[in-house]
């Protein structure tokens, strides 16, 4: 134990006299780790918190297609699938997307004949019941960009040309901002006349199964009966958004992709080959009875240092960025071209895969790669690496 | 001696970085009971999709979209939104519709 102690504070020595190099590479190094875990670390809880949030999804969409696109759907269609056996409950939804020219954002219209009860929870204000029909609860990302509060007024510009105007009756709180962010609550008449929907139509339907076995049979049965329809099940939301950010991630990894392999060649540059000085070092060493073990030991120790050093700075670095500071690096690029953007909060849990996946990309390659020089060096005459 | 220092060092750092990951801050918790409210919004207003994306139909709800919403203004324009670029088509729902598409004979089997 005491030898390898020495081992380690001779290898320690050597690098603080090398501590120009040393510290380019260990500032590098940490760079690296740092934007690879932030990735890893920022992905993965995306996906938890898609996972969490529509883990109560509904468990059937059914959506008319017409020529390729999302059409309106009859709401005569609800009674047609109803009587399929299976269905307890056929909901249609009344939702559509309008474009505000005073701000270039979109929100999302939806519409109800009455105000869920159990959302008035997550509102800040009273909400609003059937006799206040142009009336509306709005999501806080809408409230900032519109600076409106309980109580203003929301002029829309209907399909018709006319000018409506939406009274505020609450704002869903900030922690709903994932899910409510561009939303508009209203009641489903102003809704109908907003976008000039005919009656009878919906966006979509929605299909309440009680035994999840029966999704599939039942999802067979509703295309048999409506050629024209799309049914999108629960397990393919939640499959789409999984999909979506390891896409997101891979192609973040892609564009640094360039960064990486250049710092693979600087590691392999700076581990891989013995400078005149560590080599001179070595056959010091060995003239003075180090054994080879001893000197692949030594160089084995120095990699250690620097990439554990890298690995635990970067990882803790990037576990600041991605849960503390609300992953500020990598916005502009989850953004997009959205005017309206949520303020969310990232938890951390379970990231002990991602982070020994972090470990075994970044320091065990990185601690082999010194293996095969130190074990040259050591094998090789002492008096030939003096003279190197 | 140095080689202690940098045992400590590294005992330190791990130490904050097993704290950072075993014991989530306290505004997690709470974070976390606010996620299940959200969870009840989602079977309240009958959600799909997360609004993070507002730029187009496509990005605010990728899980209802059809392949041909982000060639929206016209046959042969290229898709240009940001997020779009960034995203995958679903192509889960389009293939579970093509392969479960009814076969003659099969219509009567399936009622």
């Amino acid at each position: 134990m005491r030898r390898h102690l020495r081992i380690l504070d001779f290898a320690i020595s050597g690098l603080w006299r090398r501590r120009s190099q040393t510290c380019m590479i260990l500032v590098v190094y940490f760079f690296v780790v740092f934007a690879l875990a932030s990735v890893i670390l920022m992905i993965g809880a995306l996906k938890k918190e898609a996972a969490l949030l529509l883990e109560s999804t509904p468990e059937l969409i059914v959506q008319r297609v017409s020529a390729g696109r999302h059409d309106w759907i009859p709401v005569e269609y609800a009674e047609k699938i109803l009587d399929i056996r299976g269905v307890r409950e056929v909901t249609p939804r009344f939702w559509g997307y309008y474009f505000d020219p005073p701000t270039g954002a979109n929100y999302t219209f939806m519409g109800f004949e009455n105000l869920p009860a159990e959302i008035l929870s997550s509102i800040d204000g009273q909400g609003f019941d059937v006799s206040e029909p142009w009336s509306c609860v709005i999501g806080r990302g809408v409230a900032e960009i519109r600076l409106l509060e309980e109580e203003d007024i929301l002029p829309v510009k209907g399909s018709d040309g006319e000018l409506y105007v939406l009274r505020v009756k609450g704002v869903f709180e900030t922690g709903s901002q994932l899910l409510t962010n561009d939303v508009v609550l209203m009641q489903l008449d102003a809704w109908k006349r907003i976008f000039a929907v005919e009656p009878g139509r919906a966006t979509d339907l929605v299909v309440m199964i009680p035994n999840v076995l029966e999704i599939d049979t039942i999802t067979r049965k509703i295309l048999e009966r409506f050629p024209d329809v799309r049914p999108i099940r629960k397990d393919m939301v939640l499959r789409t958004y999984d999909a979506l950010f390891d896409w997101r991630g891979t192609l973040v990894l892609v564009f640094m992709s360039g960064g990486l392999a250049a710092f693979a060649v600087f590691a392999w540059d700076r581990a891989a080959s013995l400078g005149g000085k560590e080599s001179r070092e070595v056959g010091i060493l060995k003239a003075l009875g180090w054994d080879i073990s001893d000197i692949i030991e030594l160089k084995m120790w120095e990699g250690f240092a620097i990439s554990s050093l890298a690995f635990l700075g970067g990882v803790i670095a990037a576990h600041l960025h991605v849960f503390v500071f609300g992953c500020r690096l990598f916005a502009p690029l989850l953004k997009g071209w959205s005017v309206v953007f949520p303020e969310f909060e990232l938890r951390p849990e379970a990231e002990l895969l991602q982070i020994l996946s972090i470990f075994f990309l970044s320091v065990v390659p990185y601690v082999l790669v010194t293996l095969i020089p130190a074990w040259k060096a050591a094998v090789t005459d002492p008096d030939l690496a003096m003279r190197r | 001696m140095r080689a202690l220092f940098f045992l400590a060092t590294i005992l330190v750092l791990g130490g904050i970085l097993t704290s950072l990951v075993a014991c989530p801050p306290p505004e997690s918790l709470q974070a976390r009971r606010e996620g299940l409210e959200d969870s009840d919004l989602t079977t309240a207003l009958l959600l799909t999709d997360l609004s993070i994306w507002t730029e187009a139909r496509y990005t605010r709800h990728p899980s209802q979209s059809d392949l041909f919403t982000p060639f929206q203004d016209g046959p042969g324009t290229l898709e240009h939104f940001p997020s779009g670029t960034l995203g995958t088509p679903p192509l889960e729902s389009w293939k579970w519709r093509s392969q479960h598409l009814s076969k003659p004979g099969e219509k009567e089997r399936v009622r």
